[in-house]
């Protein structure tokens, strides 16, 4: 399943699908660089909902997008993992770093 | 090592349609159609003109015979009135002078050659011309035309003579009142040449037959003799006629031909004169005509087919010869492929594109076999130095370790290595590197020489962990991390201690089932500069426990991430190599022939026979803890004596573990039974130095301690402290081992009684840890002291 990512409604809100691997690193960056140059937005809010699979390399992009958004004073929120991308987030710890929301 | 350059061929060269064949049939076809269409055009047109023409032809010639018989009638009913009018009035009495009237008028016998006749208006003969027979039958005809004094016509009859039609003229003679007292008679046989015959047969086509029939249908005059007087069809007739007085078109004939019929009545009399001509015969020049040109059609398709080949292949000669080129290029060597120019159109402007293009793609070609060599070479030295560091341990496994990884790529992100520690210690690591390749092969260099270099000085998994993590962080880009897990088996005392930061749980399972789980409690290393401090886990372990670890590959390939029921259950009581054998099997079913996402490593690790034997709880060594109580935060330190004063470290651990529920006294007591602890490993465990010496003032004690020190060849110093808590409750106690690698201190000869009883300055150190302490046991070698510190 490939990889792909829309803008939500919502501003800032990012949904993304598919198999998230460094195969969509390109379109990643570009949608999050996009939002990052938008002015005025609360937080960054990756919808992974409809993640069915992510390995290290998409890990270490969330990195990436952190290190950026924090040197512009937003947040990384990840909403919604699905159970398969929820129990990755857990093995890595990344609840210490981004903010994990559920639902 | 290079790969040999594989032969480039154009897509889709073998079969094709060249242009020419397309041009040919696209132009070729329609030329022929529009010819064969014209040909078919002008042949149907001109078959048509002909028709017509010939059509228009007879109905002229028709109406010009009908005219002709019409004049001749006339005349000849006016010859004979004008020679009844000079008459001599005597011949009806005088037969001879009738006959002799009668030869005398030449003129009228040379019209009327069936003869001429005068009769009486009875109806009786009279005189004849010699040689003519009187027709039977006319007298109703005579006495008619004598009763209303008119010339007139019979109706036809046949020819005694010729079998012919004939008609009967005649012309009233009259007396001097008015009277008919004769008429003038003379007989014409209607095929007669000079009536019929002469014209018709100068002015009709040649194929044209002639048919006269009268007002009953009755024909008079019919190219097949058999069929005068027979009937003919007189509606017919009529409706082909329709009224008029003249008509030329198409009809059937009697005997079902199809025909070019004219037909003319004449004026004079009531007869129809009816010219036919079979269509066959009609349109005869029409169809030699079309055969003609047909003949001409077909030749001048074959010539325009021709052409049209010639041209196209004129036009396209340059092409074909550019695609042969083309083609043939792949077979030439590189450097060769130059394509020759022939032409001046645009295939020379194609010709000099594709050289540039072929130009292009050889330079890229050959930089990227360079390139790819040199990837090769790099790749080739990335992995002989992963080799160099991994391949040792691997070689160097325990028959109760195995560690393996599934490549997916000539060089992995995943790696596991294992290595032996001081006597009785054994150490694994299992990482797993962002990415796939050589970059994640490259993040797990720092991670696997950090663990090398500190597995001999048996350094606490937390310091290798802080170790690794730092030069991660410090080397690797932020996206760049490397999840792991750190082992440590420790058989001396049989615990067994793991990290995990970052990789699927590893699940330490016993023979009898029960499993116990390390989650992962870290973030994987090279993340964060500094963060929470790490967390190791440690519990007991007997022979014959089992230890899975694995990175998240496995999980991929054993879906719903449940890996314990395949990989364990029932197998840990197999011996170990079944065990190994059955997880080897079930990934290898799992793989299949599926697209691997991951690199898989996993290690399956059993406990061997321990080097010492466990004291029972009832001797305190090694007491299992409270059951209720909870393992909290654990320090966990090894140093070598020379490098670190105890005092310089004491600072240190006692800023570790501030803030973490310790009262000022607890802090106190802590700091006091360390330094005593401590003290008691180095100088007397490590040093061998004899307390007694403290007699002769402590200058020489410190000054034997110094030279010892300096002295000292290996050897090192471990301290483990770990806070224990009940629920979320405050802290409870401190559990410290202190243990050093020294021979061991002779703990069933010390008499806490007479130590305390001593006036000596030595010998009161354990004697104060005992007091401040509970649970105070020793190993039964006697290098490690384990004590319980109550807080609060």
């Amino acid at each position: 399943m490939t990889f792909a990512i829309r803008n939500d409604t919502q501003p800032g809100h990012l949904h993304l699908e598919g198999t998230f691997n460094f195969d969509g690193h390109a379109a990643f960056r570009e949608a999050t660089t996009t939002l990052l140059e938008t002015r005025g937005l609360p937080a960054i809010v990756l919808d992974l909902s409809g993640v069915v699979y992510m390995d290290s390399a998409a890990l270490g992009m969330l990195l990436l997008l952190r290190e950026r958004a924090e040197a512009k004073g937003l947040k990384v929120v990840l909403s919604r993992p699905s159970p398969m991308v929820s129990g990755i987030l857990q093995i890595v710890q990344f609840g210490k770093l981004f903010d994990i929301r559920e639902t | 090592m290079t790969r040999a350059a594989r032969p480039w061929r154009l897509p889709g060269t073998t079969r094709f349609a060249p242009i020419q064949l397309r041009i040919f049939l696209a132009f070729g076809t329609t030329l022929a159609l529009a010819l064969a269409v014209g040909g078919w055009a002008v042949a149907r047109y001109f078959g048509r003109v002909a028709n017509r023409q010939i059509g228009s032809q007879q109905a002229g010639l028709a109406r010009l015979v009908a005219s002709s018989m019409d004049d001749k009638i006339t005349t000849y009913l006016g010859s004979l009135e004008a020679d009844a009018r000079n008459c001599p009035g005597d011949v009806e009495h005088d037969r001879t002078a009738a006959r002799r009237w009668l030869e005398d008028r030449r003129g009228l016998r040379a019209v009327f050659e069936n003869g001429t006749f005068l009769v009486l208006p009875e109806g009786q003969l009279l005189a004849a011309t010699p040689g003519s027979r009187f027709p039977e039958g006319q007298s109703a005809f005579i006495q008619g035309q004598a009763a209303t004094g008119k010339p007139g016509i019979s109706e036809a009859h046949r020819s005694a003579d010729s079998g012919n039609a004939e008609v009967l003229m005649v012309a009233p003679i009259r007396d001097r009142n008015g009277r008919t007292r004769l008429l003038l008679a003379g007989a014409i046989d209607l095929v007669h040449d000079d009536f019929l015959g002469t014209i018709s047969s100068q002015h009709l086509p040649d194929a044209s037959r002639l048919t006269l029939f009268d007002a009953q249908g009755r024909i008079l005059v019919h190219a097949d003799g058999s069929r005068v007087f027979s009937r003919i069809d007189l509606r017919r007739w009529s409706e082909f006629l329709g009224g008029q007085g003249e008509r030329t078109g198409e009809r059937m004939n009697a005997a079902g031909i199809q025909t070019l019929t004219t037909a003319s009545r004449l004026r004079s009399v009531p007869w129809v004169l009816a010219a036919t001509l079979p269509d066959a015969e009609a349109t005869l020049s029409a169809h030699q005509f079309r055969r003609y040109l047909q003949g001409a059609v077909a030749a001048a398709v074959a010539l325009a087919l021709l052409l049209t080949w010639a041209l196209s292949h004129r036009l396209t000669e340059n092409l074909e010869d550019l695609t042969r080129q083309i083609e043939g290029a792949a077979d030439l060597p590189p450097g060769h492929r130059v394509l020759l120019r022939k032409g001046n159109d645009e295939t020379g402007v194609l010709v000099n594109a594709f050289n540039g293009l072929l130009a292009r793609l050889e330079e890229k070609a050959a930089r990227l076999q360079k390139a790819g060599a040199r990837s090769e070479e790099e790749m080739a030295l990335a992995r002989h130095v992963l080799h160099r560091l991994v391949e040792p341990g691997l070689a160097a496994l325990p028959a109760s370790l195995h560690m393996e990884t599934l490549q997916m790529a000539w060089i992995n992100g995943d790696a596991c290595t294992y290595r032996e520690g001081p006597p009785g210690l054994h150490f694994g690591l299992l990482c797993d590197a962002t990415g796939h390749g050589l970059t994640a092969g490259i993040s797990t260099l720092p991670a696997i020489q950090a663990f090398l270099s500190m597995v001999p000085r048996d350094v606490p998994l937390e310091t290798m962990y802080l170790e690794i993590n730092q030069r991660i962080h410090q080397l690797m880009p932020v996206d760049r991390f490397l999840c792991l897990l750190l082992v440590r088996l420790d058989l001396r005392n049989g615990s067994l201690s793991v990290l995990n930061a970052g990789l699927p749980d590893a699940i330490l399972c016993t023979p009898d089932g029960r499993r116990r789980p390390f989650r992962s409690r870290n973030l994987p290393a090279g993340i964060l500069e500094g963060g929470d401090p790490p967390v190791a886990e440690t519990v007991a372990v007997t022979t014959g426990d089992r230890l899975l670890a694995f990175t998240d590959g496995v999980l991929d390939l054993l879906p719903g991430g449940e890996v314990a029921p395949s990989l364990l259950d029932g197998l840990v009581a197999c011996p170990l190599q079944v065990h190994r054998r059955v997880i080897q099997e079930t990934l290898a079913l799992a793989i299949g022939d599926q697209k691997r996402l991951d690199d898989a490593s996993w290690a399956l690790w059993e406990v061997p026979p321990l080097l010492c034997t466990r004291v029972s709880p009832a001797s305190g060594y090694l007491a299992p803890s409270t059951a209720e109580l909870e393992e909290g935060f654990r320090l966990e330190l090894a140093f070598p004596p020379q490098r670190h004063a105890v005092r310089d470290l004491l600072p240190d651990m006692m800023r570790l573990l501030s803030g973490r529920g310790l009262g000022v006294q607890d802090e106190q007591k802590l700091a006091l039974a360390l330094t005593e602890a401590l003290a008691n490993a180095v100088d007397h465990g490590l040093l061998r130095l004899d307390s007694r010496l403290k007699e002769q003032g402590f200058e020489a004690y410190e000054a034997q301690r110094q030279r010892r020190l300096a002295a000292l060849q290996g050897g090192s110093v471990r301290l483990s402290v770990r806070l224990r808590t009940q629920g979320a409750g405050p802290l409870q106690e401190l559990v410290v081992e202190v243990e050093d690698t020294g021979t061991g201190f002779d703990w069933r000869a010390w008499d806490p009684k007479a130590a305390g009883a001593s006036p000596d300055p030595s010998g009161r150190g354990l004697l104060l840890l005992r007091a401040l302490s509970r649970d105070l046991s020793f190993n039964e070698q006697g290098n490690r002291i384990r004590f319980t510190l109550p807080c609060g």
